[in-house]
């Protein structure tokens, strides 16, 4: 046998011997959310993200002119569908932020600034596999406009002020007891007294 | 000839597991380019589908309680089911 071919063999079964060792430590010891990603797995988890975009909207620009009105629309979106794992700011420090894998990103720094308008969207509609994130698009006109709007509102983030914060605070989504502690505050008691099923402030809503 | 037949073989091979994967993925328009066009057509037809949308938010008026869309229902999602949530605390061990 050659040299060449026996320091391949070798470089190959330290490599096998290295990932058994791996693979029995990992399933030892097994998996936890709460893992930091390995840079390995960051980086395959972004490529992936980054094919995921259609090519359609990987470069397409937000279709509908900012507004202020568009902007706090966006804004109050955000707050009831998004900011239970993103935060009102977008920084993802909420109770549950955390503790997903991958850990919800700050939407403020330039790993989500700087993807393009179409990718936002699509993240937004199409959710990422193998994470948290959800699909909230169903293919309308509608639920188009709702995810530019919120590109919008996504790209305003790092300029968000204190004020638009306190007022996404009262979209956010209630549990029934803050409901509850809200109507007695209200000095609605028969409200209070009389727990609603509903586990939402506001009416049903899709998406 | 051997290494022609060797070659052909290892593209075909690759040529055929790109298609798998593409099939397995979905290989469908999605969701996001569906919603997209759609828009796109309703402002071509000069309808604007703003206002109510994905939660219907009266978002000027800063009310919550205001927001009238029916259009969906949380109800009917599997799993995301947010009565037996305390605002996602208490889990710690």
């Amino acid at each position: 046998m050659r040299r060449r071919t026996k320091i391949a063999i070798g470089v190959i079964a330290a490599v096998v011997v290295l990932g058994i060792t791996i693979i029995i430590s990992m399933v030892r010891n097994g998996f936890s959310s709460m893992d930091e990603p390995s840079a390995m797995e960051a980086f395959m988890a972004t490529t992936m993200r980054r094919m995921a975009v259609p090519s359609d909207l990987k470069d397409a620009k937000n279709p509908l002119p900012l507004t202020p009105e568009l902007l706090a629309e966006g804004r109050a979106h955000f707050a009831d569908h998004c900011a239970g794992c993103h935060g009102n700011d977008g920084k993802g420090q909420t109770s549950m932020g955390p503790k997903f894998y991958p850990k919800v990103p700050d939407m403020t720094k330039d790993d989500t600034q700087s993807q393009s308008d179409g990718a936002l969207f699509a993240t937004i509609e199409n959710g990422i596999r193998l994470t948290g994130m959800p699909a909230f698009g169903n293919g309308t006109a509608e639920s188009a406009y709702g995810s530019w709007g919120l590109v919008h509102f996504i790209r305003h983030l790092p300029k968000l002020t204190p004020e638009e914060i306190a007022d996404m605070e009262n979209l956010n989504p209630k549990s029934p007891e803050e409901c509850m502690e809200a109507a007695f505050l209200a000095g609605g008691e028969e409200g209070a007294a009389t727990p609603t099923t509903s586990t939402h402030s506001s009416p049903p809503h899709g998406h | 000839m051997k290494h022609w037949i060797g070659k052909t073989t290892a593209g075909s091979s690759i040529g055929i597991a790109l298609l798998l994967l593409v099939v397995a993925c979905g290989g469908k328009q999605t969701v996001a380019s569906r919603s997209a066009e759609a828009l796109r057509e309703a402002q071509k037809k000069g309808v604007a589908p703003g206002g109510a949308s994905h939660g219907g938010h009266s978002a000027a008026a800063g009310d919550h309680a205001t927001a009238t869309d029916t259009t969906g229902d949380h109800a009917t999602m599997t799993g995301m089911d947010h009565s037996t949530m305390t605002a996602g605390e208490g889990h710690d061990q």
